[in-house]
């Protein structure tokens, strides 16, 4: 198995002129790496990977994987496979043809091909569909064609553009645990896009997180936790979300779990205006006279009820410190 | 509106259609004799009123009989509307396939222009063209050959421009996932391109048949001489001698374009039906 690195060094992109769609994007992804892009809709994080995969111009700056130039490289040549958002599975050819076709591209044997793509498709349950057409298989079915086209071949690098995200909630939590295994065991780079933070934090070896166009931070999923680099950072990983609230200059944060629940009337004073619990813990919302709305995640057992009053104890070490003007960490 | 309205309304709109169609089949089917005598006051100076039976009084195969059989001028020309028309047909798809994948899928310079200057082709009526395309061929040497009518034909911008709307509609998806899958820009054609196009490609070429199977201007100018003559302009000749033939003759003539249609029909069906895939 090859595996590559992937570097890209300050890549612009500018749509219709004047729309700066990705701004000045450096990182370095190392052989072997599951790396998820993650950020809200119209961040980036989509046309970088095109970028990647050679489906969009690099206005400006480089795209390595290894030691090659891949600017000017097209698709066809960069041995990459992709997976699509609505799967792109080719409607007239049947699933052992659709699987088929990178290989068929590069001329295989006719033997050799039989072998693999019933090789491929055994390993992702997909034997007794072979002889169907996309339009006659479900979501799922679909998802695992194009699964088995992209790692057909063995490619250097594979790109994911939010797979999952036309899947039902039940069948996502299983396909995402069946990629990540499969990711592991093929050992191939791996670049994964979506807008959903669970898909991302239980996914990736490392997350890149966009915003407009920039990366805010690029980590592993427990640093992005537990010292996110910026305000944005900070509010979007996690749920419920970090409690944040202006002190003087700065800004200040803390997580949900880190906020306990006391009856110490020397404590943060507040009133309870939401309880959701959710079986394993209870999210409890408060107001504050100082603090704003804070929200505390505490144990399932709880009794307090909307409008109880209570009061809070922050963990004072757990407490993250960001700029007023920037919003960068302290 | 209640639905047996709508289909009385349907039913009578259609019975508009299909009667003169009915009319020329059970005419076919009818003894020259027959025909004279319910046409008399049209075809001779005799009084009254012609009719037309719903069904031949007397039916015969006589009419198909003399066509197929005693006319063999007809067969030349039925052959020589093969010859014109599926070069045509054949033509269109081979070049104007390319072209149009190449309007619908590519950026290239001078695209907007060369695309304006197709559209204006197309709306030009041949008979504005006709002097200079007859020019044209003239220098070529091409006057009087089957040539003269399958190279314009064959070119036609009218195929390319339906084409068109067929191709931009793939989804980009599939065309990207492909070049992703190694396959180069000609691949992409042959592989997605043409089996996905193909109900812009059949209704193109139904278009184009029915178009010079029917075509009578071009022959005209273009074709001297007579064996060369296709069967649309063996109607013409037609006079009240022959009639019955000349119904038969219709009849065979509207066949294959009927064939072709029906044929034609089930691939959009299917072509529309298969496109459906969601994007």
């Amino acid at each position: 198995m090859e595996n590559t690195s992937l570097t890209l060094e300050q890549v612009n992109k500018w749509y219709s002129g004047d729309v700066h769609a990705v701004k000045g994007v450096s990182m370095d992804v190392r052989p072997g790496e599951f790396i998820v892009f993650v950020g809200p809709s119209g961040c980036g994080k989509s046309t970088t990977l095109r970028m990647i995969a050679g489906l969009e111009r690099v206005d400006s700056g480089t795209i390595h994987m290894g030691e090659m130039l891949m600017n000017l490289v097209p698709p066809k040549n960069r041995d990459i496979a992709m997976v699509f958002q609505n799967y792109a599975l080719y409607p007239t050819m049947k699933v052992f043809d659709n699987i088929a076709f990178p290989l068929k591209m590069r001329h295989w044997k006719k033997e050799d091909i039989r072998r693999r793509v019933t090789e491929i498709a055994d390993s992702l349950d997909l034997s007794e569909y072979l002889w169907r057409r996309p339009i006659a298989l479900s979501g799922g079915q679909r998802q695992r064609v194009a699964l088995a086209r992209a790692m057909v071949r063995a490619p250097k690098l594979f790109l994911m553009d939010e797979p999952l995200s036309n899947l039902d909630v039940k069948l996502r939590v299983q396909m995402r645990r069946e990629i990540t295994a499969l990711q592991r065991k093929l050992g191939t780079t791996t670049i994964y896009v979506t807008h959903d933070q669970t898909e991302a934090m239980t996914m990736g070896d490392r997350i890149a997180i966009f915003k407009d166009g920039v990366v805010q931070q690029m980590d592993t999923p427990q640093m992005l936790y537990q010292k996110p680099a910026n305000l944005f950072v900070a509010g979007f990983i996690g749920s419920p979300p970090m409690n944040i609230w202006k002190e003087g200059e700065k800004f200040c944060g803390i997580r949900p779990e880190h906020i306990h629940i006391t009856e110490n009337p020397d404590h943060i004073r507040a009133q309870v205006v939401s309880v959701e619990w959710t079986g394993r813990e209870t999210v409890v919302f408060a107001d504050t006279e100082n603090l704003g709305n804070l929200g505390i995640v505490t144990d399932a057992v709880c009794s307090l009820k909307v409008g109880d009053r209570c009061y809070l104890a922050l963990d004072k070490q757990f407490i993250h410190f960001f700029d007023g003007e920037t919003g960068g960490r302290i | 509106m209640k639905k047996w309205m709508i289909a009385m309304l349907l039913s009578a709109a259609a019975l508009f259609v299909w009667v003169p169609l009915w009319m020329l089949l059970s005419a076919s089917f009818m003894g020259s004799r027959e025909m004279v005598h319910n046409l008399a006051p049209v075809l001779s100076e005799k009084a009254g009123y012609a009719h037309w039976p719903i069904l031949p009084q007397y039916p015969t195969l006589k009419p198909y009989v003399e066509l197929l059989l005693d006319a063999p001028e007809f067969f030349t020309m039925f052959w020589n509307s093969c010859k014109q028309v599926f070069p045509i047909v054949v033509g269109q798809i081979v070049i104007g396939a390319p072209a149009a994948w190449a309007f619908a899928r590519f950026r290239f310079r001078g695209k907007g222009v060369l695309y304006a200057l197709y559209i204006i082709l197309m709306l030009m009526p041949f008979q504005v063209t006709m002097v200079s395309s007859y020019f044209v061929l003239d220098r070529l040497g091409l006057m009087n050959t089957v040539w003269a009518i399958i190279l314009p034909g064959a070119v036609s911008t009218f195929p390319v421009f339906l084409m068109i709307r067929f191709f931009a509609a793939i989804p980009s998806a599939l065309t990207e996932a492909a070049s992703l899958d190694g396959a180069g820009a000609w691949q992409i054609f042959i592989h997605l391109g043409l089996p996905l196009g193909v109900p812009g490609i059949l209704s193109a070429v139904v278009l184009g048949f029915l178009e010079y199977w029917n075509a009578l201007e071009q022959p005209m100018t273009f074709l001297k001489d007579q064996t060369l003559w296709p069967l649309s302009l063996y109607l013409p000749t037609v006079t009240a001698e022959n009639a019955g033939a000349s119904l038969a003759a219709s009849v065979i003539m509207l066949m294959p374009a009927l064939l072709i249609f029906l044929f034609g029909q089930k691939y959009l069906e299917a072509g529309i039906a298969a496109s459906g895939m969601k994007d």
